[in-house]
């Protein structure tokens, strides 16, 4: 009886709970997106586009870690949770490769000749477009000049290695709380790896040789690391292991860096007056000292709305999307997603709200991603292989291990190398 | 009370500073937390808005038009409550029977079940992602979010429920029956008044496990079934100076159980024994 | 009679009966007899058969991606990409996460941190519990905010600390040591007892985030939620404590400390063991703290390198697992024999 008693009220709660979940939706698009600004200005803005269309849309924000978690254990099972999700260039091309994500095909209106040819390139696969990018980004020196000028000193651009060393002692004042260079050093393949593997590419060095095995006990990367780790360990803040994007912007924005090399995103962020942009600095390699990277939006092949999911995509990485937040009440010219489209370059009022705009285009067309003779891989601050997240999570922590001093550079090095050799190794390239 | 009165004032004055310097430090974080969710942004971080600042609404208006706060927070409650329940209602009769009825096996039996609370969630993430989602489509359900939350609590809820059980005196059981009380009538009068107390302290602490599950409901949902621990997963790290902005998103989500706790703590303690209490 | 069961017929709730610890079932009122063992069985079967197939279905797949290659995507060996027993690679898995980097380093750690964790919330449980044990003003109020840090989300509780707290620039720490640093800096102009100030070294803030000190800041986070748990059953356990017998022991003189080495101190044992139990429980499967900390530089678990082989290549991942599973399980044993025989009295 008792037994019995425990099955029915078993069933009946099942029956409510299924059904406080059954609300269906008819025509809605689910959306996974990083928790960025411009995400999540997208939301407002694209409450024009469900009163325009009635396609609802439902945002799942999540820290980029986690989405990528999110997004690959989906779309590698089939998909279906997501309609459109946002990937990075290090996934969009292997994604489109393996017939993850859809290919996309626009009107003649969305003029996909305005994409900037590198970010285009770099969210294809042979020649086809997976991803539409939302925004673009490369990597330059943001500094602060009042501070720079106030000490005697200048960065120029594509700078030496070493006056860039030069110019974070001179402003580096602990005691009034500037540290001379913000740098990027908590683990994970899309944050300290992103900055080092960018240095270590001005450097001349690379992650994989022609077999695609790792060259990280070459001296190219032995002279890179050994510079980083004396430079942030020198003149940044302490705590630097744990500082990325979001981090190092806070302190910024709080006034305590003297020079910041990141995503040229941040320059729209930045609140101190006295800013200036200057190139990426390099230690001799002709093309690469500066990164490539866009967030991009792309249809899972799992899902039943690639219909409106690319119709919705083809409006928020349009012309018109651009002019919409420019228009928009709690926006403006100063908020609107920068590096995809040369027209978003042309327009006067885009150029007086945003002084980094020539700084940045500059940056973004002078990135080289392309495979070349020195490595064999698409990408600068990450190679467009499947296995690099693994590889990268576990170099960026012995890079980690370094600079917080536990390791030195060389044994951190040579288990980098070890490490990155077994996964290789394991994943069948020898 | 000899004891106390043996002690001397300057004792007691001394030993009743110190009891509330550690209630209040293992209470400042939360406070800390509470007080900067009404700062912005930039105030957050500053030496001079440490204690006396302006304050703003401004984070949690941000939160509950950005991220749609009250959906999460209703998904949480769902999940919680029902999760509780399903678990009381299969670990009742089952602590119930090991209690009364034990048998040389019953000792094996709850420590198996102890020990699968102590298999890894990440060691069968990829086959449930896969089970639930292509095979039983049940993926971002509250039914699936109750069902994992329920078992994976299961085996504590049995564990205080037997504990409990077991302390109740079978001679009130026996008296009961020799007066002649039908069976029905041993149950509500005699043996849930008894229960009460353990049922009541295992259902609020299995609440609060289900409330604060960060693993398997931010990998198991999308949207619907999403809760706040999800939330919070979306907001750990967001652009720029953002503790003003953590601390509201992170106050919404722990408030309500915090609140919850303080009024249920007499009967939480009650019954938060484990069968250490002899 | 003695002690037993009373229950009803599964199949006819007008069937009482009663059934003794020696599994003799009595002859209730309408004297019908009823098999000794169904009614209990038939009360477990719910909870038993759930918690069987939560833990064999996705085991056991788990176990079968263990063996094969599998990976989610490649390249090179796009074949890997479905799970299929053509990939049957035998302990192959095994082997490549037994030589990977951390493999050992986390075994090692994820003791570490548990132990550590244990023994921190056990002394400071005990000795917030026998602090709060006799009456003061405000006792309530004191207790309502010891706990409350239990009723905390792990992610919030991470974040809160490692961002607001120990951050070494912008949060209390940081903040913290730049006044003290101020402070000294002024006192070593002041006339008298400047000299006495300029002997002070300028303090540097410690990052929480590092190599050395990310367990540490783990550690310090997860005592912080579980002192207050621990303080809970201590707290009532004391007060089922013999009275009179401390009383005694009072008149004969002893120590306040003799009376908490040799009275309270042995009360405390079994509670002592099922704090130790219930925590081992909840942290061998720690993540949230340890990502948000330091995502896993000097700080790891075999559940956080689950997670990492999960990126892409499932057999490794998978085979963490089953060691995951072995670990905890040997982790379970111990505790069970420790706790288990008490439990039964």
């Amino acid at each position: 009886m008792l037994s019995k008693k425990v099955l029915g009220l078993t069933t009946a709660m099942a029956v409510v709970a299924t059904g406080a979940m059954a609300a269906s939706h008819s025509k809605s698009l689910t959306i996974a997106i990083v928790n960025n600004g411009h995400m999540i200005n997208m939301q407002k803005v694209a409450e024009a586009y469900t009163a325009e269309t009635g396609v609802e849309l439902n945002w799942v924000s999540l820290e980029e870690g986690v989405l990528r978690e999110q997004v690959t254990s989906d779309t590698a099972t089939g998909g279906g949770q997501y309609d459109i999700i946002n990937i990075g260039m290090q996934e969009a091309p292997i994604w489109g490769a393996a017939g993850w994500i859809e290919p996309l095909e626009f009107g003649a209106d969305y003029d996909v000749d305005d994409m900037l040819p590198a970010i285009r390139n770099g969210l294809s696969h042979e020649g086809t477009l997976y991803a539409a990018p939302f925004y673009g980004e490369s990597s330059m020196v943001m500094y602060r000049k009042d501070l720079m000028d106030a000490a005697g000193v200048s960065v120029a651009d594509n700078d030496s290695w070493d006056n860039i060393k030069a110019a974070a002692a001179a402003v580096h004042d602990p005691d009034n709380g500037v540290y001379g260079a913000c740098l990027r050093g908590k683990p994970g393949w899309g944050d300290n790896m992103a900055f080092i593997t960018t240095m270590v590419n001005s450097f001349g060095g690379a992650w994989f040789d022609a077999d695609f095995r790792p060259t990280l006990d070459s001296d190219e990367w032995k002279a890179a690391i050994n510079f980083y780790v004396d430079l942030l360990g020198t003149y940044g803040p302490p705590g630097s292991e744990g500082n990325s994007f979001n981090e190092i912007l806070a302190l910024y924005n709080e006034g305590k860096c003297g020079m910041w090399i990141d995503a040229t995103i941040a320059a729209s962020f930045l609140e101190v007056d006295g800013v200036a942009y200057a190139q990426s600095p390099n230690a001799g390699n002709p093309v690469g000292a500066n990164w490539l990277w866009a967030w991009a939006m792309a249809v899972p092949a799992g899902t039943d709305n690639a219909d409106e999911a690319k119709a919705f995509i083809e409006w928020a990485t349009s012309k018109d999307y651009i002019l919409a937040v420019a228009n928009h009440p709690e926006f403006g010219w100063g908020s609107v997603p920068t590096g995809t489209r040369s027209s978003t370059y042309a327009y006067p009022e885009f150029k007086a709200a945003a002084g980094f705009a020539a700084a940045e285009m500059a940056a973004i067309e002078s990135a080289a991603p392309e495979a070349t003779d020195l490595k064999p891989y698409v990408g600068v601050q990450f190679a467009a292989i499947p296995e690099f997240p693994e590889v990268g999570s576990a170099v960026a922590q012995e890079m980690a291990a370094a600079l917080s001093g536990a390791k030195s550079v060389d044994d951190a090095l040579a288990a980098s190398q070890a490490a990155a050799d077994a996964i290789m190794k394991e994943a069948g390239y020898y | 009370m000899a004891i106390v009165a043996q002690s001397t004032k300057a004792g007691r004055i001394s030993r009743a500073t110190m009891a509330w310097a550690v209630g209040l430090v293992f209470f400042f974080p939360i406070f800390w937390m509470v007080l900067t969710s009404f700062k912005t942004d930039a105030d957050a971080v500053k030496p001079e808005f440490l204690l006396f600042f302006t304050p703003t609404l401004e984070n949690y208006t941000n939160m509950t038009e950005n991220y749609d706060y009250w959906r999460f927070a209703i998904n949480s409650v769902i999940t919680s409550v029902f999760a509780t329940a399903f678990c009381l209602v299969v670990g009742i009769p089952c602590a119930y029977a090991m209690a009364f009825n034990p048998t040389r096996r019953t000792k094996d039996v709850l420590m198996w079940m102890l020990s699968t609370k102590m298999l890894p969630a990440a060691a069968v993430l990829y086959p449930m992602t896969f089970l639930t989602k292509n095979f039983l489509g049940i993926f971002d359900t509250h039914f699936l979010l109750i069902l994992v939350l329920c078992l994976i609590n299961l085996p504590i809820a049995v564990w205080m429920l037997f504990t409990y059980f077991k302390e109740i005196p079978k001679e009130i059981i026996e008296a009961g029956q020799m007066d002649g009380v039908t069976t029905w009538g041993e149950v509500k009068e005699i043996l849930v008044p008894l229960a009460w107390g353990g049922i009541a302290s295992t259902a609020l602490l299995i609440f609060i496990f289900c409330w604060n599950e960060a693993y398997w409901t931010v990998r198991l949902t999308t949207t619907d079934a999403a809760t706040l621990s999800k939330l919070i997963e979306g907001n750990r790290a967001p652009e720029g100076l953002f503790f003003g902005r953590l601390s509201a998103v992170s106050t919404a989500a722990v408030g309500p159980i915090i609140v919850l706790g303080w009024f249920c703590q007499k009967q939480l303690v009650q019954g938060l024994t484990f069968g250490a209490v002899k | 009679m003695t002690l037993g069961v009373i229950g009803t017929d599964a199949n006819d709730p007008n069937k009482p009966f009663h059934r003794n610890l020696d599994g003799e079932t009595t002859i209730r009122r309408d004297g019908i007899l009823m098999s000794n063992r169904t009614l209990p069985r038939l009360l477990q079967t719910p909870a038993v058969v759930l918690l069987l197939i939560w833990m064999l279905v996705p085991l056991s797949m788990t176990l079968y991606f263990s063996f094969i290659r599998y990976v989610l995507n490649s390249l090179r060996r796009p074949e890997w990409t479905t799970p299929s027993i053509s990939n049957w690679r035998g302990f192959g898995n095994y082997e490549f996460v037994l030589n990977s980097k951390d493999f050992l380093f986390a075994i090692q750690n994820s003791l570490m941190i548990v132990g550590s964790i244990l023994f921190c919330t056990v002394i400071l449980g005990i000795a917030i519990a026998v602090l709060i044990n006799k009456a003061f003003p405000g006792r309530g109020i004191v207790r309502v905010l010891l706990i409350s840090p239990f009723f905390v989300m792990p992610a919030v509780n991470a974040v809160l600390w490692i961002n607001m707290i120990l951050d070494p620039v912008l949060g209390l720490q940081g903040i913290a040591v730049g006044g003290i640093n101020d402070l000294i800096a002024a006192m070593k102009d002041a006339p008298l007892v400047g000299w006495f100030f300029s002997l002070w070294p300028t303090l540097e803030p410690i990052s929480f985030r590092a190599t050395q000190t990310s367990a540490i800041a783990v550690i310090i986070m997860v005592t912080w939620q579980w002192t207050p748990f621990a303080v809970l059953i201590f707290m009532t356990s004391l007060q089922s404590e013999d009275q009179q017998q401390k009383e005694a022991a009072v008149l004969d003189g002893a120590s306040t400390w003799s009376q908490f080495r040799f009275l309270t101190l042995p009360h405390l044992g079994r509670p002592i063991a099922i704090v130790v139990m219930i925590q081992a429980i909840f942290h061998l499967s720690l993540y949230a703290e340890i990502e948000i900390v330091s995502r896993g530089n000097g700080n790891k678990n075999l559940p956080y390198l689950i997670g990492e082989f999960a990126n892409n290549n499932i057999g490794a991942a998978s085979a963490t697992g089953i060691f995951a599973v072995i670990l905890a399980n040997i982790v379970a044993i111990f505790l069970l024999r420790m706790i288990g025989k008490t439990l039964m009295d």
